[in-house]
C-alpha cells in the first residue's frame, strides 16, 4: 500500500466540532472503501471513541504505544460496522506533556504503511497537543463556526500552521453550525465571508443540525445513514478529499428549503426528516 | 437607533464582516498576494555571518528602495534559544 495521506483536523477555539467533523469524514473516506485510521490527539479529553460508539472496546490507547508498551497496530480499534474505519484512541489519565512530536510522527510513519487516510483529531488550543497534532500532517483542515470568537480563532492557527510549513496548498477549511436561514436573512456571515477573510480553500459547509446531535448520541456516524441529508454533506467532503470535483455549494442544496417557521412545521409534521 | 425593530438585526451580518476584516491578518488577501509585498529571507543558520549578512541585506533593500543612507538603518538583533529577532529602525532625516 502507498503511504497514507495524513489530515489534521484542527481550529484553535474548542466546541467548533472537530472531533464531530473528524469522525464523519473518517466514516465517509471509509464508506468509500478506503481504509483509515482516526487518531484521538487530545489527550486528557478523549471523546472521539464517544462519538464513533467505540467507548466500551477501548483497550489500549495512544499513551500504551508511546511507552513502547504495545505496538501501534495492537492498540488499533475497529469500527464495529465499517471493519476498515480504525481508531487510535486517546487516553484520558495521560496528559499532553506525555507525548512528543516525535513519538507523533513514529506513530505516524507507521500506520502510514497500513491505510489510505490518516485523519488526526487535533485537541483546541495552540499548545503542546496542536504541535503534536500537526507536526506529521501533510495537509490541515482548519475548522470554525460563524462566530467571531471562532473564526479569529482559526485566523491564529492559520498563522501558526504558516509557521510550521502549511501553505494555502495544503490548508482547508470547514464551516461548522452554519444557519442557512440566517445567512439568507443577512443575519449570520456566510461561508463565503468567511472563506474571504481567512483566504483558504473551503472543504465544506455543515448546517447547524439536529441530525448531528443525534448521531452523537447514539455514537453513529452519519456517513452510515443514506437517508439522512447531512450524510450527503460528509460524503461530499470526503469525495473532495479523495480527488472528486464537487463544488462547496453543493453543501447546501438540501438546505435551502425552509426548514423553520409554519411551513417548516408542517413539514416535520407530514413529511419527516 | 432605527424606528424599524428589524433593522439592527438585518445588519448584524454586514457588521460581523467589518469587525472580521479588523481580526483577520489576512484582510481578505490569501497567502500569495500576501508574499507579492513581502520579502522573502530563509535564515538557514544563525551564526554571527548570516546575522550580518541579513544585516547588510536590510541595510540595501533601504537603501535601494526607501532612499535611505546605510548608517540611518539601524538594525537591532536579540537572540533567544534558536530564535533570533531581528529589529530595523529606519531614520528619516
Amino acid at each position: 500500500m502507498e503511504q497514507a495521506k495524513v489530515y489534521v483536523i484542527t481550529s484553535g477555539k474548542g466546541g467548533v466540532g472537530k472531533t464531530t467533523i473528524s469522525a464523519n469524514i473518517g466514516s465517509a473516506l471509509a464508506m468509500r472503501g478506503y481504509n483509515v485510521c482516526l487518531i484521538d490527539a487530545d489527550i486528557g479529553l478523549k471523546n472521539l471513541d464517544l462519538v464513533l460508539g467505540l467507548e466500551n472496546r477501548i483497550v489500549y490507547t495512544i499513551l500504551d504505544v508511546v511507552k513502547g508498551q504495545r505496538s501501534v497496530t495492537e492498540a488499533l480499534v475497529k469500527h464495529k460496522i465499517m471493519k476498515n474505519l480504525n481508531l487510535l484512541a486517546s487516553s484520558q489519565i495521560a496528559n499532553k506533556d506525555m507525548i512528543s512530536p516525535e513519538d507523533m510522527v513514529r506513530i505516524i510513519n507507521e500506520l502510514s504503511k497500513h491505510f489510505h487516510y490518516i485523519l488526526i483529531d487535533s485537541p483546541a488550543g495552540i499548545e503542546r497537543g496542536f504541535k503534536n497534532a500537526v507536526v506529521a500532517a501533510q495537509h490541515a483542515i482548519i475548522v470554525t463556526t460563524p462566530d467571531l470568537t471562532a473564526i479569529s480563532d482559526a485566523d491564529r492557527v492559520i498563522g501558526l500552521l504558516e509557521n510550521n510549513g502549511y501553505t494555502d496548498k495544503n490548508m482547508s477549511l470547514i464551516v461548522n453550525r452554519i444557519k442557512p436561514k440566517m445567512v439568507q436573512k443577512n443575519e449570520m456571515v456566510s461561508p463565503e465571508d468567511i472563506q474571504s477573510a481567512l483566504a483558504i480553500n473551503l472543504m465544506g459547509i455543515v448546517p447547524d443540525s439536529e441530525e448531528i446531535i443525534i448521531s452523537t448520541n447514539q455514537g453513529k456516524p452519519l456517513a452510515l445513514e443514506d437517508d439522512k441529508k447531512m450524510s450527503t454533506i460528509f460524503n461530499n467532503i470526503a469525495a473532495r478529499i479523495s480527488g472528486d470535483m464537487i463544488p462547496v455549494g453543493e453543501d447546501l442544496k438540501n438546505f435551502k428549503e425552509n426548514s423553520e417557521g409554519i411551513s417548516g412545521f408542517f413539514k416535520r409534521v407530514f413529511g419527516g426528516r | 437607533m432605527s424606528m424599524w425593530p428589524f433593522a439592527k438585526k438585518n445588519n448584524s451580518r454586514d457588521v460581523a464582516v467589518k469587525r472580521l476584516q479588523t481580526l483577520v491578518r489576512t484582510n481578505g488577501e490569501s497567502q500569495a498576494q500576501r508574499n507579492e509585498h513581502t520579502t522573502s529571507f530563509r535564515l538557514e543558520k544563525t551564526n554571527d555571518d548570516e546575522i550580518n549578512s541579513i544585516v547588510n541585506y536590510i541595510k540595501d533593500y533601504a537603501f535601494r528602495n526607501l532612499s535611505v543612507e546605510r548608517d540611518n538603518v539601524k538594525v537591532h538583533i536579540s537572540r533567544d534559544g534558536e530564535g533570533v529577532t531581528i529589529v530595523a529602525n529606519i531614520i528619516y532625516k
